[in-house]
């Protein structure tokens, strides 16, 4: 196993154990996947879906 | 001291501006009424106070979802004391609200807004006379310029602390005579403070008295029917009748309006042309085609800004500086050959093939964002109104479908608006059919394999508008389906200038929101696609023969249903089909991954895909994943709306048959069109397919003429 792998081995899985995280903390904090909260969902053209923090879809997908 | 307030007002009369004006928020802000669908909370800055700002309602008649929302949270959590926002340019509509909550008896302030409009308008309100009129405080501000906030928040607190309660409106002697009547019918079963606001509901017949307190109209029964006979009209309609005699008396009392232009103002001449039944739809056809032009285009004229950038970012920042880079890096450093593959042709590769589309996303944001902004998507909503009400559905189910083409999630959850159960059953079911953002790098993939057809994206907007009609067709006919359209009452806002801060925000959330996706759940699954489409079922490394890879087999067993949609038996395309399911974007994502790391030179999707398939075949391909079932998320929230699995499992399998269906009749009729060679049973199924949604189509409804006789409809 050379440095080279070492080092490309590492950065992958700080990808992989970054996004994994990133993901359930998104998760607890009521986020989707896309990283937004479904109040005020930025995904969406209409501004005004607002939709209580404790009823969020996103948390029960 | 710390007070609940609530912030209660019609529908897009400045409430949310208001809202983050009080608390500090940001949430989203637009010229587009009424989709809020449940209360929220902040905290009004300098107070230990809490602001919850209700969903924007008419009135406080239970006849929706948002004033049941709102009535519940006044009559039942009693705040301390009520901010009315009330939209001074249409005050006489406005107020109707108001006299209501006046009669809940709860400290109220009346916050004047868009006062800025009425002094360009040339206008005066005369707001000392108002105040004396409704007989509560009245503040003059503008949420928008912040003007008199302070003055405003000062105002509620005073009101709250000292729990100054309205002066009650006074109606005709007899009306009043009847609510003395109905107050003591109800004494001791409601409370005291509301007694005046129970005593109207229960003569407007109110089910929430009535549920509340059983036979107190029996009470007041002698006394109603000699008002109705007076009156000649029922209840309900002489107390509204009367509240409009009073707002038309404190109006002509309080407001005086410049002269007019007798042509009306800006935007009513704007209407005329936008929302007419002649130039209604070809002008939104044409804005739409237009805007995917400029996004998209790349052909004979030039290229369009998206399409530059996009074909830079993926020709030159990833095929010439990034990748290779990073290869040679890899080869100098003597990183092993898998490692080298995992990161390059999978992560990079992966990743940067669904970044790569972000500047024309961009682009199509901006323009998306600035239809909305001025105000022109709410007069779409109008227009399709006529179409949808011409096939027995409401225009109110528009309203979720351009949502939907945000995102489908808020999409689905838009339609909870939705009065009837089955248009909103219906809805919930069909609205995943427009493209949503995550779509966006599929057509656009699509749009580079058929040599730049800007057409593609204008294609998958009406083509999903088209479905959403077919299919209301259809289900309308099932008994648990069936009912009329709910009726659709819009206020169109008037159009205004994009205001410039809240439009780059929300263009840079939405950029934003995908990047972040495709750094996490796209990554991941280019990841998990890189490994099982380089690695045998015994675990052995493989960089050519894909063929011979976990996913290949997994693939393949799938490929063969696409087979007559003339996919070929490409497992690589039905892998990216099954891996759209996680995100759509992965679809872009896998076929980078499995297309391209076998392919010798750094091409794109799209060209790989305008090299191994002909046109019909690649439209067939885009149809298919535009239509079918939408993403894991999405299918939560149908599955949250329609209430079962059952129920969502018909609705997905729903949405895949009539793709399935749909992609085959694009298949064979473009293929015949354009000369391709087109396999008999594809005709076969396509005849098929075509004879069945006929069919479907044109059998006759048994249950139009019964309004609702599954007893859905709420």
């Amino acid at each position: 196993m050379t440095t080279g792998d070492l080092i490309v081995g590492g950065v992958i899985a700080l990808m992989v154990i970054g996004a994994i995280l990133v993901l359930i903390r998104n998760r607890k904090l009521g986020r989707n996947s896309c990283g937004c909260k479904c109040s005020g969902c930025c995904g969406s053209r209409s501004p005004n879906v607002i939709i209580e923090e404790e009823n969020c879809d996103c948390k029960k997908n | 001291m710390s007070y609940t307030i609530a912030l209660a007002g019609n529908p897009n009369c400045g409430k949310t501006t208001l809202f983050n004006a009080l608390t500090g928020s940001s949430q989203r802000v637009g010229n587009w009424p009424g989709v809020t669908i449940d209360k929220k909370v902040g905290r009004i800055k300098g107070t230990d106070s809490e602001l919850v700002d209700l969903p924007g309602i008419y009135s406080l008649s239970p006849y929706s979802p948002e004033e049941v929302v709102s009535r519940n949270f006044i009559v039942d959590e009693k705040p301390d004391a009520i901010i009315n926002i009330v939209d001074a340019t249409n005050l006489e509509r406005n107020l109707f609200l108001s006299l209501q909550l006046i009669d809940m008896g709860i400290p109220m302030v009346l916050a004047l807004n868009m006062m800025d409009q009425i002094e360009s308008l040339g206008d005066r309100i005369d707001v000392d006379k108002l105040s004396e009129e409704l007989g509560i405080p009245v503040v003059p501000i503008s949420a928008a310029k912040k003007q008199n906030i302070d003055g405003l928040v000062t105002r509620i607190m005073s009101v709250a602390e000292k729990k100054q309660t309205p002066h009650l409106m006074r109606y005709d002697e007899a009306i009043e005579s009847l609510a003395e009547e109905a107050e003591k019918a109800l004494s001791g079963k409601v409370p005291e403070e509301n007694i005046r606001f129970y005593a109207y509901k229960l003569i407007e017949d109110d089910s929430l008295v009535n549920e509340r307190v059983p036979g107190a109209r029996d009470a007041i029964s002698v006394s109603l029917n000699a008002l109705e006979e007076e009156y000649d009209d029922s209840a309900d309609s002489i107390v509204t009748d009367n509240r409009y005699e009073k707002i038309s008396a404190i109006v002509s009392e309080s407001y005086t309006k410049a002269p007019r232009d007798e042509r009306g103002t800006l935007s009513d001449r704007i209407d005329k042309i936008v929302t007419s039944r002649i130039f209604g739809i070809p002008i939104f056809i044409g804005i739409i085609a237009l805007v995917y032009f400029i996004a998209m285009y790349d052909g004979d004229l030039g290229q369009a800004p998206g399409a530059w950038a996009t074909a830079w970012v993926n020709d030159v920042l990833f095929g010439e500086i990034i990748e290779p880079g990073l290869t040679q890096w890899c080869i100098d450093n003597g990183v092993n050959e898998a490692l080298t593959g995992l990161l390059v042709d999978g992560i990079v590769h992966g990743v940067g093939a669904v970044l790569g589309f972000l500047p024309q996303m961009i682009i199509l944001f901006i323009c998306l964002v600035i239809l909305e902004e001025v105000g022109y998507m709410a007069r779409v909503a109008f227009v399709m109104d006529r179409i949808f009400r011409y096939f027995n559905l409401s225009g109110k189910s528009f309203i979720p479908l351009i949502v939907g083409t945000g995102c489908g999630v808020p999409g689905v959850m838009a339609c909870r608006t939705i009065e009837s159960e089955a248009d909103r059953r219906i809805t919930a079911m069909t609205v995943t059919f427009m493209p949503c953002g995550a779509k966006l790098p599929v057509i656009a993939a699509i749009t580079a394999a058929l040599a730049g057809a800007w057409w593609v994206g204008v294609f998958a907007y009406f083509g999903g508008i088209v479905l959403v009609i077919i299919s209301g067709i259809i289900l309308k006919k099932l008994k648990h389906l069936a009912g009329k359209p709910a009726p659709f009452i819009m206020e169109l806002p008037p159009y205004h200038m994009p205001r410039l801060y809240s439009s780059a925000k929300s263009v840079f959330d939405r950029s934003w929101s995908f990047v972040k996706k495709a750094g996490t759940i796209i990554l991941l699954t280019v990841v998990i696609i890189w490994v099982l489409s380089h690695y045998t079922p015994s675990f052995e490394y493989i960089d050519e023969n894909l063929g011979d890879s976990i996913l290949a087999g997994i693939g393949g067993v799938l490929a063969y249903l696409f087979i007559p949609l003339g996919w070929g038996d490409s497992w690589e395309l039905a892998s990216a089909t099954l891996t759209g399911l996680i995100a759509k974007e992965d679809l872009i994502g896998t076929l980078a991954v499995v297309l391209e790391s076998a392919s010798d030179e750094a091409e794109d999707v799209g060209d790989i895909l305008a090299q191994m398939m002909s046109q019909s075949a690649i439209l067939s391909f885009f149809v298919f994943n535009m239509y079918c079932a939408p993403c894991f998320a999405a299918i939560g929230a149908i599955h949250r709306e329609l209430g079962t699995w059952k129920h969502t499992g018909i609705a997905v399998a729903y949405q895949c048959l009539l793709a399935y269906f749909v992609a085959m009749i694009v298949y064979v009729v473009f293929g015949t069109i354009n000369g391709d060679a087109i396999e008999w049973y594809s005709y076969m199924f396509a005849v098929i397919d075509a004879v069945i949604l006929a069919y479907l189509l044109v059998v006759k409804d048994p249950f139009r003429q019964l309004g609702n006789p599954g007893g859905t409809e709420e």
